[in-house]
């Protein structure tokens, strides 16, 4: 009976730690950018540029590469935007921002192009996002994720974030994890994926990278 | 236990459309009268400048230590697929630079098998069923072995079986076309999961009501039946993972290393199902160990995870199916 307690036991810990928490199962890689465009007193929106993984890549080459030259010409852009960019929007193109206690999921872009660099396929967008710099500094945060976990979204390496202040406006910004705001999600991929603060959940969520900007009037 | 093991691998299984591609997601009816906009230059409001590169800034990722063991875990996880992801890529491109020489090539099926192993320990819904269903039934080591295995390589193979007309034949719209049918591959495999679930929860009570039905070489022979029936109707979704390897395979004009990279990838993932197909059937073993045979509590541990297993396998089936609906 002991034995067999223990064995139960043992088989139960294996099977949590092999085949449960290795929840991230992502089929494709991004790397982001983001630049902050402000216009006189206002922050006007922000750019997101995306580099996907080679694979991602080679397919939409293969798809939307029609004449096959190595590059996009517009009405490629355009068929790429209709079929492999505009669905994104039943996931808020895996954008929010949080401005104090408000959190905006976003509804609309504007822009898109799409390119492609040393076998890698590019995208690019611009997010209209328009605030007014208080003269208090004011922060505002930035997450960028996937939840279906379909996409597993970082940043470049190589300035992950460019600010186009104005004069007048001081803004800096840090990219870090908020241990205190984890995203839960519907396993069923429902339409609300609202972002859910869960303090002492360690499983069913996730954490991802917050880009906070700090801003205010000089 | 036995629940929280089931209903942790659920997580994530419906999501494994691409975002990217028409079909996934809920699109609301307001969305769908949306007119598309229009950024011709002659319509197009002004925006500012795209990014340039100006400014000097790194990011090397923060220090994770603050997080939790799970999410850690979830990070390393991710971390390390993006990591064989990029080495697998890069390996092929080499492959084809470099004449096919022996070397980089065992290194494609290395990273493929890994990635393929590390990929299947991911959200699926083959973990919950083989898991539900050796919960369920008590059967010979390499049953499980084979049943997990063989979820694995038809993951890897429906994959080719469907990429390979649609590069041949619809050419142009090819990830598209290959979404929108996993995702009718998807609803098929979750309703048969359904059906089997509470199809062999009826006929266990069945056989609990009238004693001599399920029992005997009949009754085994009716195991293997199902349990080949099982693996085939949920085996069938094909994996994203794989379709993109041969892909990309296609695009460097490599169909042979492609297909030996799917097939490494599915020995992977088969290895890994396999593992956890063995582990839940010693798991339920033990469980059923615990009670001494022909005593109460055996019997009621036997058929508790008998009915148990049957019809978490059908409400597991039933959920899935609606939520997809």
């Amino acid at each position: 009976m002991k034995s067999s307690l223990k064995r139960v036991i043992f088989t139960a810990v294996l099977l949590c730690a092999a085949g449960a928490p290795l929840f991230s199962h992502p089929h494709m890689f991004i790397d982001t950018r983001v630049r902050f465009v402000f216009e006189g007193q206002m922050l006007e929106g922000f750019w997101v540029q995306w580099g996907f993984d080679e694979m991602f890549s080679a397919s939409i080459r293969m798809d939307y590469d029609a004449n096959r030259n190595g590059s996009f010409e517009s009405r490629e852009v355009e068929s790429i935007e209709e079929n492999a960019f505009r669905n994104l929007r039943n996931y808020n193109y895996f954008i929010s921002v949080d401005r104090g206690e408000r959190r905006q999921r976003i509804e609309r872009v504007e822009s898109f192009d799409a390119w492609l660099e040393e076998n890698r396929l590019y995208y690019r967008f611009f997010v209209p996002y328009e605030a007014e710099v208080p003269e208090q500094r004011e922060e505002l945060r930035l997450i960028i994720f996937d939840d279906t976990f379909f996409c597993d979204i970082a940043y470049f390496e190589e300035e992950p974030v460019l600010i186009d202040a104005a004069q007048g406006i001081e803004a800096n910004y840090n990219i870090r994890v908020n241990r205190d705001r984890s995203i839960s999600y519907d396993p069923l991929g429902g339409r609300e994926r609202n972002g859910t603060e869960t303090e002492n959940l360690d499983y069913g969520t996730a954490y991802p990278y917050e880009l906070i900007l700090n801003f205010r009037r000089n | 236990m036995a629940l929280f093991c089931t209903l942790l691998p659920l997580e994530g299984v419906g999501a494994q459309e691409n975002p990217f591609f028409s079909g996934s997601g809920q699109t609301s009816e307001e969305e769908e009268n949306e007119t598309k906009p229009d950024f011709s230059p002659e319509t197009q409001e002004p925006v500012p400048e795209p990014p340039s590169q100006v400014g000097q800034n790194k990011w090397q990722g923060e220090p994770r230590r603050n997080l939790r063991w799970f999410a850690l875990l979830r990070s390393y996880s991710a971390e390390l697929q993006r990591e064989l992801y990029g080495t697998l890529s890069g390996a092929m491109r080499r492959v084809r630079d470099s004449s096919r020489e022996l070397t980089t090539l065992l290194l494609v099926l290395a990273v493929s098998f890994a990635y393929g192993a590390l990929h299947a320990l991911g959200p699926g819904h083959r973990k919950t069923v083989l898991f539900s269903y050796f919960m369920a039934r008590q059967a010979p080591t390499w049953q499980a072995v084979f049943a997990g295995a063989g979820m694995g390589l038809l993951h890897g193979a429906a994959a080719v079986l469907i990429i390979l007309p649609l590069f041949y034949l619809v050419r142009g719209s090819m990830t598209m076309t290959f979404n929108s049918l996993s995702r009718s591959l998807e609803l098929a495999t979750f309703g048969f999961i359904a059906l089997f679930g509470f199809g062999m929860l009826i006929f266990q009570l069945l056989g609990l009501l009238i004693p001599k039905a399920g029992h005997g070489e009949e009754a085994k022979a009716h195991s293997r039946k199902s349990l080949s029936l099982l693996i085939i109707g949920s085996g069938l979704i094909p994996c994203p993972g794989a379709a993109m390897v041969l892909i990309f395979g296609l695009s460097l004009e490599m169909l042979g290393t492609g297909l030996l990279a799917v097939a490494a990838m599915s020995l992977g993932m088969a290895f890994s199902l396999g593992l956890v197909a063995f582990g839940s059937m010693k798991f339920s073993g033990g469980l059923r160990r615990i009670g001494k045979r022909k005593s109460r509590l055996y019997e009621f541990l036997h058929h508790g995870l008998e009915l148990g297993g049957y019809f978490l396998i059908g409400i597991f089936g039933l959920v899935m199916l609606t939520g997809m609906l």
